[in-house]
Formats: structure tokens, sequence, C-alpha cells
């Protein structure tokens, strides 16, 4: 039955290029023709996933593969892979996707390219499908890279804002480095292993032989260069999910329409990275300096990136280092030795992640503007939105709902001493600050517009549709809770209540802190990660381009010169065959016996060759 | 001791002095200005043919002595051809008052009947 039905995998492709094929040949369908196939694919999606669950629940996985390309035994294969990890993201992703197109034709109302928008979607949709069904690692990184354009489009969706057109740009050359990062491991395993093995089906490196391959390359390279490798792939997983030290393209992808952030960039795109190291977890699990690197980044990551969300005015920008920081809480959770609990957190918080944005889109989308300080008193306007991102704040930051599970789960896995629950409670404390602020900067501030100016009460109908949805994310948030296992109650978190309380001292009553001015900058550039790019990058273009030229003029030239000068000395010449002197005709006679001395030794050797001697 | 390798002078050191002597020579001829140079590079081209007439009387013939006895015959022959180089020399520089070739040839023009 799943085998028959893999085909469900494929719709939102064929959406994509149906609507995509109309708009080039002229036709244009109605809004809601399209709209209904997206949301269509969707449920057939979804409704895959849960068989897929039901199937995988005790443990059972199957595969179901297509030759790509086959020589003999070389094989590489595209398939699906049905799992439990697969079926449980898969109906994440299923379910936000969902949410998010119907959210997308209240905030796309009045857009021109309505049907590239949702091409483009229905084509990350079935990219990241296949992405997470994957049977083996090449389909991994040919899904990757898919994700990569797709993302690259969808961000530079309104391209004809300069700004936004470089942002796209530089989000997709940072991604490149993963991208080789990722090729460069999947060769060097895949040639190692066939080596060693002599078995030709496992070029593709199939998962469901990753113990043979663990093995096979475990035992086949020395210890550094198994480090190598694996460091290999964590740097494909940390450029892919914004980790500590490339952490600044999440940043710049802010430029996209607020749908595509909350679907891709907080939900689907920047989990890629952290399941492809927990597909690969008993490869990485063998070395433990590898598993406490993870570890190490994550944790960086989260503190390095809270604290740079506590001082934005950019709500997209907290929304984004705010995701930075809890998927390096995931991170952590491998470095742990515990990729289910990085499962379950990852899904809780994709879920909470698109519930904030689309809260923080609609408050976007009826002040026309992204700074908090331009916003306030949306409790009154629009109370749903409110209460909906109540809901995330309260789960992002372990109070309730599923977030509460998943920290508690997180706090006794990695807390074990004093240093470490020190972080960890300072990170949460942090995390309650920064969404906290975010909600009484915008929802409870004194406004200086009045609510009935607003667009929301012109366009009942519209908003309605995005508060139905905001509504149904937060009961999928609630009803997470009560999927996820309830860890002990830990008093750490009464941390994260005073800190609410902080919260709604400082930023609703008329108190004012003083900024501390030194700090305050760092933080606000992102502790000027970006800056340093920025700056690396330009001076190695000028240096290099530097070097370049010289090579060029002075290296190339001289050759070029060199070519000349052998040629025009002798065609320069004028060639006399009369002169004043007797010896040249001695010369010439010379020549001409020399020249004779090889024709006629030539012919001698051809005629004894003849004669066969 | 016993595995020692032994350099020794064979024919083939002879030719190759042969061959030194020879291309100075034909240099000689070549690029000469003076008119007796060429003699005298002319001289050396024979010397070197001489040296390598000896060198092949190393090798299994029927006289041991062959390449000796050509030797004497062509610098006997060499001398006279010699001789009658420096009788033409001697009316060459009655006629254009120099020894040098090119100016040789641009009186050599001038002159109708020769």
């Amino acid at each position: 039955m799943l085998e028959n039905c893999s085909w469900f995998l494929l719709v939102p492709v064929w959406v994509s290029i149906i609507i995509m094929g109309a708009k080039f040949l002229g036709i244009s369908f109605h809004k809601k023709y399209i709209v209904g196939l997206s949301i269509l694919s969707t449920i057939f999606s979804s409704l895959y996933c849960l068989y897929g669950l039901h199937f995988s629940y005790l443990g059972n996985q199957t595969e179901f593969l297509i030759s790509f390309i086959k020589i003999d035994s070389f094989n590489f294969q595209l398939g699906v892979y049905v799992d439990l990890l697969n079926s449980l993201f898969g109906l994440t992703i299923s379910i936000i996707t969902f949410a998010i197109y119907i959210y997308s034709i209240f905030y796309m109302d009045k857009e021109k390219s309505f049907s590239r928008y949702y091409s483009l979607m229905n084509l990350f949709n079935s990219g990241i499908l296949a992405f997470i069904f994957s049977p083996n690692l090449f389909q991994i990184f040919l899904f990757w890279e898919i994700i990569g354009v797709v993302s690259y489009l969808l961000i530079g969706f309104w391209y004809q804002k300069n700004t936004v057109s470089l942002d796209a740009k530089r989000v997709f050359l940072v991604n490149t480095i993963g991208d080789i990062c990722l090729f460069a491991a999947f060769i060097i395993i895949s040639f190692t292993v066939c080596f060693i093995t002599n078995n030709m089906n496992l070029v593709s490196l199939p998962f469901s032989e990753l113990n043979i391959i663990t093995s096979a390359f475990y035992g086949a390279t020395s210890p550094i260069m198994y480090k190598f490798v694996l460091l290999l792939l964590i740097i494909a997983a940390v450029v892919k999910s914004a980790q500590f030290p490339i952490n600044s393209w999440l940043i710049n992808a802010m430029s996209a329409p607020t749908p595509v952030s909350a679907l891709i960039h907080s939900s689907t795109l920047v989990c890629a990275g952290v399941f492809l190291l927990m597909r690969l977890f008993p490869m990485i699990a063998l070395d433990n300096q590898t598993i406490y690197l993870v570890g190490t980044i994550g944790i960086i990551t989260a503190l390095v990136t809270s604290l740079s969300a506590l001082v934005q005015t950019n709500i997209k920008k907290v929304l984004a280092y705010s995701t930075s920081a809890q998927i390096g809480l995931v991170f952590l959770s491998i470095g742990c030795y515990n990729p289910i609990l990085g499962i379950i957190y990852l899904i809780s918080h994709a879920c909470i992640k698109a519930l904030l944005f689309m809260c923080a889109g609609v408050v976007i989308k009826l002040v026309d503007n992204k700074n908090i300080m331009f916003m306030g008193e949306f409790r009154k306007c629009t109370p749903v939105v409110a209460l909906c991102f109540i809901v995330g704040a309260i789960s992002l930051s372990g109070l309730g709902f599923c977030g509460f599970n998943t920290k508690h789960l997180l706090t006794e896995a990695y807390c074990s001493g004093i240093h470490s629950t020190l972080i960890f409670a300072f990170i949460g404390a942090l995390t309650a600050l920064y969404i906290f602020r975010l909600y009484f900067l915008v929802f409870e501030n004194t406004a200086s517009y009045e609510c009935e100016n607003l667009e929301c009460s012109k366009q009942n109908s519209l908003c309605k549709s995005s508060y139905f949805m905001l509504i149904f994310m937060a009961i999928i948030v609630i009803l997470l809770s009560l999927v996820t296992p309830n860890g002990h109650i830990c008093p750490l978190y009464i941390v994260n209540l005073i800190m609410v309380l902080v919260a709604w001292y400082f930023y609703n009553t008329k108190f004012k802190l003083k900024r501390l001015p030194c700090i305050h900058h760092i933080l606000t550039n992102g502790f000027y990660i970006n800056k340093i790019y920025y700056w690396g990058e330009i001076y190695l273009y000028k240096y290099f381009s530097c070097v370049c030229l010289f090579i060029d003029k002075y290296i190339l030239g001289s050759l070029e010169k060199l070519m000349v000068w052998m040629i025009s000395s002798i065609s320069n010449r004028e060639i006399n065959l009369q002169s004043n002197n007797f010896q040249s005709y001695i010369s010439y006679g010379i020549l001409i016996i020399i020249i004779l001395m090889f024709v006629f030794s030539a012919i001698y050797l051809f005629i004894l060759n003849l004669f066969g001697v | 001791m016993k595995n020692s390798i032994i350099n020794c002078v064979t024919a083939y050191n002879y030719q190759i002095i042969s061959l030194i002597l020879f291309s100075v020579g034909l240099i000689g001829t070549l690029t000469a200005k003076n008119f007796i140079k060429v003699f005298i590079s002319l001289e050396f081209i024979v010397n070197a043919i001489n040296i390598l007439f000896v060198s092949f009387s190393s090798y299994k013939s029927e006289s041991a002595y062959l390449g000796y006895f050509v030797a004497i015959y062509i610098t006997a022959i060499s001398a006279l051809l010699l001789a009658i180089g420096l009788y033409f020399t001697y009316f060459v520089y009655k006629k254009f008052n120099t020894i040098e070739i090119e100016k040789i040839y641009a009186k050599y023009k001038d002159v109708k009947k020769c």
C-alpha cells in the first residue's frame, strides 16, 4: 500500500509544473484553483506521512527505489525510505505547509506574481519531502542543493528591490560552502567504502546499510581522516542550520516575504542540517571528539544568538536569531548522545516558530513596517494574534505546552554539573526575555495610531482566514504537549518566569533602561560576524585581484612578449641569398649536405626495410 | 678492487676530439674575415679527419695500420693544397691590395674583367 501511494509525494512537483507551465503558455488560473491544488498536495503528503507513521511506529522501515544511473552493479538509486524519523518530520512539514498556504492568501493578497509564489512553494515542498524521505546520501545531497536553489528563488521573490536580490545572492553563495563540504564527504566515504568492501551496491550510501558503511569506513581510515570527514559533514550541517560562525545568512534571508520565512527559515530548511546529523548519527557517535564539537557548536550558537536577539528592532531578525539559538539546542541534544530528544525538540520548535512568524507577519502586514518601535497596542486591535503569540512565547520559553516538555527533557539530558546548569539557565532566561520583550513592545506598548485605521477592519474575511490558521497552529502546539513525553519539572524555569516579569517591567511601563553603548552596538550588529565577512570578502577580493593582475601583466605578459620576439626575430630578417662573402655559400652547401644525409639515410633504411632486413 | 670500473681511452674519445676540431675548423671557415684564417681553419679540418682515420685503426680490419697510411697521405696532399692556396693569395693581394674578404668582394664587383 505504501509503495503504491509513494506518488503522493510527487504531487507538489506536478502542481508547480502545472502552474508555471500554464503561465508560460499564457493561461493564468484563478487563485482559488492554485491554492486548492496546493492544499490538496499537502493533504496527500500528510496522509502519506500518517500512514507511514502507522507503519513505522514499532520501528519498521521500508524503501522503494528507482535506479537513476546503473552500470552493472554501480547503482545510484533514488526513492523513498519510510522510517519513524521520516514520517514524523514529514507530518509536521505537511501540516505547517498547509497552514502557510492558507495564510499566504491573506499575506500575498495584492501580489502580481501570485502563481510564481505558489509554484515555488510547491517546488520547495516537494524538495523538502524528497529530502526527508531519501534512502541514501546521494539523494540527500541532490535535494539539499535543490532546496537551496528554491530558497534562493523565494528569498529573492521581490527581486525588483536591489537589497533583496543582493541578500538572496549572498545566502545562496554561503550555502554553497556547505554543499561543497557535503559533496566532498560523500565522495570520500563512497569511494573508501566501495573500495574496501568491493561491493558497488553501496556506492550511493544507502541508510538501510548504515552499519556496514560505518564499520567499513571506520576501519578503512585513520582516526584523523575519519575526524576530517566528519568535520566536513558537520560544517555542511552548520552552514545549512545557521550555527555560530555562519549564522549571518539567516539574517540576510529575512528579506523574504514572511510566509517564506515562516516555512523555510524557521521550520524546514534549517532543519536539514540537523536532519543530516541525525541520519548519520551512528557514524558521528563513534568518535568522542566530534560529538563534543557538535554539542559545543550548539551551545555557543545558542549563547551568541540569544544575546544578539535581545536588542534587535526588527521583529523578523529577533525570530531569526531565535531560530539559530533553538537549532543550537538541538545540536546540543545530539551532543548528549540523544538524537530522539533532538527530533522531538525540532518538531515542537518548528510548529512554535511557524506560529510566531505568522503572528509577526500579520502584524507587519497591518502596519507595513518591520520595526517594533513603530508598533503597539495590538492586543486591543487583534486579540487573536496576541493570544496565539502568547501561546508561542510560553512554549518557546519552556513555561507551558510542548515547549515545557521538550525543554525539561533537554535540561535532564544536559545539565549534569554546575557550569552546564548555569549556561543553560542563562540561555533559557535570555529566551524568555527576548520573546516577551517582543510581546510587550508589539502588543502592549502605547501606539501612535488608532486601531480602526488599520487595514484589518476593512478586509475582514481575509484576516479571519489568517486568524484561523494562527489558531490552528496554536492548537497544534497545545496538542503536541500531549504527545511529547513529560519531563520532570525543573526548578530552573523559575528563572524564566522571573524574566517574564522583568520584561513586563522594563518594556511595558514607562521605565526605560539605559543602554550600555558598547555592548548594545556589539549585540545589535550580531557580534559583527556579518561585518567581518563583508570586510574579509572585500579585502580578499582586492588582494586576490591584485595578485591576478600581477601574474597577468608580468608573468603571462612576458611570456607573450617572448613568443612574439621568437617569431618576429625570424620573420623580420631579410634573407639575402647573395652576400658579400663566399663563406655563406659554403654554409648553404653544408646545410644541403646535412639535409641530404638525412634523406639518403632514410631512403637507405626504407629500402633495407623493404627487403626485410 | 675487483668490481672497480677502469676508464681507458678508447677510439670513441679520439672521434670526439676529431668532431670538436672539425667544428672549430668549420666555424672558422664560415666566419672568417681574414683570407688566411680560412686556410688555417681548413688545416684544422684536415687534421680532424686525420685523427678520425687514425682512430679507425683500433677496429678489426685486414691491415692494422691502414689509418696511419691514410693520415700521412692526406697530410702530404693538404700541404700541397696549402701551397697552391698561398700562391693564389699572392696574386689576390697584388690585385686588390687587401686580405679582408668583404673588401675584396667589394672591389671585385668594381673590376670589369678579372
